[in-house]
């Protein structure tokens, strides 16, 4: 006998995927030349509209990522252990989503209404919304390892507590050697501690993500979490240039290091959307072909 | 063996090597499960079984003693008298069951006149962890069931009424009349034990990975893994029940290569198409992990066909 299969999936990715990937590489390229040229040339306010045009394009993936995230929450009834994980992955893009949208709010008094001064507090609510973002992810993270470690013992929301503890604890020891060095001249005591603070949780939520990369590979149930560490490294051109990167680098590689940034900073968000798109079809077209498939009364 | 399975079967009492020549074509020809009986004198008793349309063995019957025999020996044996032959089809459940009997040796007998009896033969059993199987016949029923450690293996269990098969003994084992329990003791060494194990391993290592795929990928994404892997075993026409995490195997398979080339084809599609939704990689690893859990006789009747996680790769 010869086993030769036909293991291709018999689900494959709709076209809705496909168009939406589309949308996403054309909102892209939209974003990237919006961002470099800033066409708009509407006088004073130019920097304004081209800047609220970039805003509107990421608003929109983020809440694409977030809308979709619920939708493949939904798939899993509440006893389901997987629930956990995207329940929380969705807070975390539901609290990313509140985040951007705050930022049009801000910019719309600190900037618009007081120009020209453009003086944004250094710390604002959308800070909260960042962090609690980090927060779900990383629960959501931490309930992705323990199902896939077969972690025993209950919950142990703990023992994440613990380690978030660990986390600010070790941002507060660096803050404090980062001012000992001289670094960040200019900002609060506060304001360089969540300086400090992000790039370490883009780092260790990145370095997870990435290893649940390696886990999943190019699994449907793998492919959301890359939204994480392109945010890794976007955030990580950004950190460079925070702590005075800019000086170390020509004009024209600072830009097209800024621009790169933004673009894997909007490529994350609309790489979740998708991934969670193509779970969500998969899904669907699964059971319809099985209803279809099933015998009629 | 009692021959209460033939009721529904075809007899030529007066039988031919032509009339058994056309038994065994009708069967190759059906691709069915069988059994074709020939009755030398009063005693002794030859018995082929098929395995949807494939000859698994013959054997003769004589004394309570069960062994292989060489079909050509039948015209010297038969000497000219005589002689009946019959053929039925069969599920293959009941195909494997009588393939297994066959393949042991007669261990004990036992009446069992009421339900008492009957479950105190089960706790005994149990207390001795028998392994073996048993045929038990009342005057219109005729049943099998595999004992593993004493405990009866349900899908292994076969019974036939004359209305029809069922895969569960009749509820009134013991009631209305005596019924004859004749004890078989397993022969680990023979193909027909050799197929149950091997079964029994790769249909619970493959449930058992199905079962920690829908730990972490969840329910939905079970139900289209499931129904990819129907899909893909579909064209070899196995009687191999997936409903979402959970196996069975009703084949009927002409011995252990067929068995293990169906169930490399059965962990080969389920781990592609587990790999799609969580990886090649997470793939693998819930593979090993069920492996290693599995009993170490099960891992050396799998390991003896090279089913062995390291011997897939998604």
């Amino acid at each position: 006998m010869n086993i030769s299969l036909e293991t291709r999936p018999g689900v494959k990715h709709s076209k809705r995927v496909w168009n939406w990937a589309l949308a996403a590489a054309l909102a892209l390229a939209a974003f990237g030349w919006v961002y470099y040229y800033e066409p708009l040339q509407t006088g004073a306010y130019s920097s304004y509209w081209n800047d609220k045009i970039t805003d509107a394009i990421t608003l929109l993936a983020v809440f694409a990522a977030a809308g979709l995230s619920l939708n493949l929450t939904r798939h899993y009834a509440p006893s389901e252990p997987p629930r956990r994980v995207w329940a929380t992955f969705t807070l975390g893009w539901w609290a990313w989503a509140a985040s951007e949208s705050l930022g049009f709010i801000y910019d719309y008094f600190y900037w618009y209404k007081s120009y020209p001064d453009y003086t944004v507090p250094e710390i604002t609510v959308m800070d909260a919304f960042w962090l609690l973002g980090y927060f779900f992810f990383g629960l959501s993270l931490y309930h992705q390892f323990r199902l896939i470690y077969r972690a025993k013992g209950g919950q142990k929301i703990a023992a994440y507590l613990l380690f978030i503890a660990a986390i600010l604890l070790a941002a507060f020891g660096l803050t404090r050697w980062a001012l000992d060095a001289g670094l960040g001249s200019g900002n609060t005591w506060e304001g360089m501690y969540l300086g400090i603070l992000y790039p370490v949780l883009d780092l260790l939520e990145g370095a997870a993500a990435l290893w649940l990369f390696f886990l999943f590979g190019l699994g449907y149930l793998g492919r959301p979490w890359w939204g994480l560490i392109l945010f890794a490294f976007a955030d990580g051109i950004a950190t460079f240039f925070w702590l005075g990167g800019y000086n170390w680098v020509s004009d024209q590689a600072y830009y097209t290091l800024d621009l790169l940034a933004n673009l894997i900073y909007l490529a994350g968000y609309a790489l979740t959307a998708l991934a969670l798109l193509a779970a969500h079809e998969h899904i669907e077209r699964g059971i319809t072909a099985e209803t279809q498939n099933a015998p009629q009364p | 063996m009692e021959r209460h399975l033939f009721l529904t079967g075809q007899t030529e009492l007066h039988g031919s090597l032509v009339a058994l020549n056309s038994m065994q074509a009708r069967l190759r020809g059906q691709k069915a499960t069988g059994l074709i009986e020939v009755k030398v004198g009063t005693s002794r008793q030859i018995v082929i079984v098929y395995a949807n349309g494939v000859q698994v063995g013959t054997y003769l019957l004589e004394n309570d003693k069960s062994r292989s025999f060489n079909l050509t020996e039948l015209s010297v044996l038969w000497g000219g008298a005589p002689f009946s032959v019959s053929s039925v089809t069969l599920p293959d459940r009941a195909g494997r069951a009588v393939w297994l009997i066959l393949e042991s040796r007669l261990h004990e007998r036992a009446e069992v006149n009421n339900e008492q009896d009957w479950n105190q033969l089960l706790a005994r059993w149990k207390q001795e962890g028998f392994n073996g199987a048993a045929e038990l016949t009342s005057k219109t029923v005729q049943g099998f069931i595999v004992l593993q450690m004493g405990q009866v293996v349900e899908t292994e269990t076969v019974f036939f009424s004359g209305n029809g098969f069922e895969s569960a003994p009749p509820p009134n084992v013991g009631v209305y009349g005596a019924w004859q329990v004749a004890t078989y003791a397993a022969s680990p060494l023979s193909g027909a034990w050799k197929c149950l194990n091997l079964r029994e391993s790769a249909i619970r290592w493959a449930s058992r990975a199905l079962d920690r795929y829908r730990e972490i990928a969840g329910y939905k994404f079970l139900q289209v893994t499931s129904r990819e892997i129907k899909e893909i075993i579909r064209p070899w026409e196995w009687k191999i029940e997936i409903a979402n995490a959970s196996i069975t195997d009703d084949h009927f398979f002409a011995g252990l290569e067929a068995a293990a080339h169906a169930y490399r084809a059965l962990l080969m599609g389920l781990g592609t198409q587990m790999s799609f939704v969580v990886g090649s990689a997470l793939t693998q690893r819930i593979l090993n992990e069920v492996y290693e859990d599995l009993e170490a006789d099960q891992r050396s009747a799998l390991g003896a066909h090279r089913l062995i996680p390291a011997a897939f790769s998604f």
